[in-house]
């Protein structure tokens, strides 16, 4: 299958666009640079223009020359494992230790304050030792930052609550709890809360099967009818 | 003989003009789960106004309506609840299934979800859809109109349905 | 704080449960009441809870789609836009001018008819019923549009993996004109009807009240946050898809209370109607699908890209691992996050305010709890 020649993956456009062309100013006059465009694509045989390099498909890379990744380092030098983005989107693996302090450091920054978590969540890669990859994304409205961080952690191991940091993390926690089982230690009240409070079992890991239903708790709760053949 | 076609006369007069009277004051309970409700609401809206048929007023307790309308997707943790109104609603009490989700469960084969609000309570109509047209719910509405046409009220269990 | 009275007031715990008129889906809150006061709220989600998340681990992409519709069920055509986005980025797909232009012009219709369906449950659960009928008499405009092009009225699997499905039908442009022209005149009734309105007034205005910075600090985003004065809108942030081109206000709000959030958001609806002339204006030809490959296999990696829905930033966080199925597709709700908030706004009201503070926050329960 071949794929369409996307934009060129290695230069780095000043906007997140999936489009080659420079994005127009004004919307006065796109239409003659459509219609050529549209041509382009309509008639490829005839006038064949010079091909372009194939982009690399996005793979992830290493960071280089990133402020934010040195300042982390020189704070917590056993902390960082990694700085990587992928598609302009960096991406910051520390280590489960050091994560509370990281934490507390990015929000407290001088210049990239990240006020605003906004997502908290984890992945689930069966087989591997340190099983669950815990995944924050942060904002910084003053710099208008989006970064992501992650940490490795393994099964039956706590990890730290943020919500002492931020106040969002409140029910983002209680949701990876319900859904992974992963415990936060110095949460306000961890408990479930998408599925009921006495429900057994994690279903977002990768061994629960997607229709196994609790029959403990069903035949608790529920009076299930029998249904004619 | 005589005592019998007597009998039976009168009966059907008194029947139809009961079954005339439920039929045409079905009162719903509010009740939308999920996206079905949205087009419950639009159906009670102007254009496709459900007051017509006398089943426009919606009332928000169980204990005062007589027609439930599940609409949306029933989960287990919801099954629950469903089963405590239903308790609640004096008889006759009739239930439309309105969408795939509340009929057989819909596109959500899940651990979550249960696979048709007829495992917990019993059902008269069931509309299809996902979500149904709010046409598609005034002719289930019109079909359950039809079916209290079949009850009678000299009969002990006044809901024709199969348990 | 009880005094020994005749009637011994003390706490009183209620229920306002997952089947009620005003909680807009099921959502359950346990009030703890002084009298009419309440002290505390807490908030019991999961009533609709079907797992759609793991459903995304054995579905493929595209197979997706009509999944995410039914998580925001209101606002189908710009939810999934986020989504798309994102698969298309990973797959270096490339989206033609015509399709960007009508993908737009869909999802501001889509905010305008969210933002009509906020405002109708809003009014009648405040009371006021006429609202309700007018504003779904204008939806049903847009209704009849989004049927014209996408075949569904409600939950329509709108846009495709490079595009759209299908080129606007014969009729379309003259149609959307006329809900241009004519829907200006439509607010204008809304706000004659309750802009002024001494109850209105009395029922929204120092209601639910949060100042810009606690609202960073609870994290929520979409009107609840502007409404409190800060400036974040995704589509002049961070523009996606081509808002770029269009020019359009992103209203604010000064005093952070339900009486601001309803005129942002009657606002928003005016702007958006002025994107969409815009869009009108300057529609291009061409083709409406960019090349997709029929089996779509990302290549490993992940990809956060987020849209700002009628309520608020919503994300999709893409993890896939080289396959056709994907790995992980998180949805980060904006409206799970502002409902935490909801503790925080009703200490210190009346009960009657808790309806208000819930249908001002327009939560949408399929989207909190997926």
């Amino acid at each position: 299958m071949n794929q369409e020649n996307g934009p060129p993956q290695d230069s780095p456009p000043a906007k997140e666009n999936t489009e080659p062309e420079a994005p127009k100013k004004e919307a006065a006059s796109p239409t003659p640079d459509a219609k050529q465009g549209a041509e382009k694509k309509a008639v490829p045989a005839a006038e064949k223009p010079k091909p372009k390099p194939r982009p690399k498909k996005p793979s992830y890379e290493d960071l280089e020359e990133d402020t934010l990744l040195d300042s982390l380092e020189e704070q917590f030098p056993q902390g960082i494992v990694s700085g990587q983005v992928f598609l302009e989107q960096p991406i910051y693996t520390v280590t489960l230790d050091r994560l509370y302090d990281v934490m507390l450091y990015l929000r407290d920054h001088s210049e990239l304050a990240f006020d605003y978590l906004v997502d908290v969540t984890a992945l689930d890669y069966l087989g591997d030792e340190e099983r669950f990859v815990l995944v924050y994304q942060l904002y910084s409205y003053q710099s208008s930052r989006l970064i992501r961080v992650k940490a490795r952690l393994p099964e039956d191991q706590t990890a730290p609550s943020v919500t002492s940091i931020w106040r969002t993390a409140n029910w983002l926690e209680r949701e990876v709890y319900d859904m992974f089982g992963i415990e936060f230690s110095g949460h306000p009240k961890l408990r479930r809360i998408l599925l009921p409070d006495d429900w057994r079992g994690y279903p977002l890991r990768k061994d629960y099967d997607i229709k196994l239903q609790d029959q403990t708790w069903i035949k608790k709760h529920l009076r299930m009818r029998k249904l004619p053949d | 003989m005589g005592n019998e076609i007597e009998r039976n006369v009168v009966t059907t007069t008194v029947d139809s003009l009961f079954n005339w009277a439920r039929k045409s004051s079905l009162w719903p309970m509010t009740f939308g789960l999920a996206c079905c409700a949205i087009e419950m609401m639009a159906t009670g809206a102007s254009r496709f106004d459900m007051d017509r048929f006398g089943a426009g007023i919606f009332r928000p307790s169980p204990r005062q309506s007589d027609l439930i309308i599940i609409a949306g997707t029933v989960t287990l943790k919801m099954a629950e609840v469903i089963q405590t109104l239903y308790d609640q609603m004096p008889d006759p009490k009739w239930v439309i299934s309105m969408g795939a989700c509340s009929s057989v469960g819909g596109p959500f084969d899940t651990y979550a979800t249960l696979q048709g609000v007829d495992r917990v309570i019993p059902v008269d109509v069931y509309i299809p859809g996902c979500p149904p047209r709010p046409e598609a719910l005034l002719y289930g509405l019109m079909r359950l109109q039809d079916k209290i046409d079949l009850m009678s009220i000299t009969q002990k269990n006044i809901q024709p349905q199969a348990s | 704080m009880a005094e020994q009275t005749i009637l011994d007031t003390k706490e009183l715990e209620i229920n306002m449960g997952p089947q009620h008129p005003s909680t807009h889906g099921v959502l359950r809150v346990k009030l703890k009441l002084d009298g009419e006061r309440v002290l505390d709220a807490e908030c019991i989600i999961g009533y609709l809870h079907r797992g759609i998340e793991k459903i995304s681990e054995n579905r493929s992409y595209i197979n997706l789609v009509p999944y995410f519709d039914r998580t925001d069920y209101i606002a189908a055509v710009s939810n999934v836009y986020g989504y798309l986005l994102g698969v298309e980025k990973m797959m270096g797909i490339e989206v033609p001018d015509r399709a960007r232009y009508v993908r737009i012009m869909m999802t501001e219709f889509n905010r305008i008819a969210s933002h009509l369906l906020w405002l109708a449950t809003h009014a009648i659960d405040i009371g006021a019923m006429t609202v309700f009928l007018y504003c779904f008499r204008e939806r049903e405009e847009i209704l009849k549009l989004f049927e014209a092009l996408f075949g569904a009225r409600l939950t329509t699997h709108a846009f495709r993996v490079g595009g759209l499905w299908m080129d606007l039908p014969l009729g379309f442009e003259e149609a959307a004109q006329k809900f241009v022209d004519e829907f200006p005149g439509h607010v204008d009734e809304y706000e004659q009807l309750l802009t002024n309105n001494r109850i209105w007034i009395e029922r929204t205005k120092d209601i639910g009240v949060i100042s810009g910075e606690e609202a960073i600090e609870w994290g929520i985003s979409g009107p609840p946050l502007r409404g409190s004065g800060v400036d974040y809108d995704l589509r002049k942030v961070r523009p996606y898809g081509g808002y770029e081109e269009f020019e359009f206000d992103v209203p604010l709000g000064v005093n952070g209370d339900t009486y601001d959030r309803y005129l942002i958001r009657l606002k928003e609806m005016r702007q958006s109607l002025r994107i969409i002339q815009q869009v009108l204006d300057n529609l291009p030809d061409g083709p409406v699908r960019g090349k997709a490959p029929k089996i779509l296999k990302p290549p490993v990696g992940e990809f956060y890209s987020s849209i700002e829905g009628p309520r608020g930033e919503l994300g999709y966080y893409i993890v896939s691992d080289g396959s056709a199925q994907p790995f992980r597709v998180r949805i980060r709700p904006p409206t799970f996050v502002n409902l935490q908030a909801l503790r925080r706004l009703v200490k210190g009201h009346l009960v009657a305010d808790v309806v208000a503070i819930i249908g001002t926050l327009d939560i949408v329960l399929g989207e909190i709890d997926r």
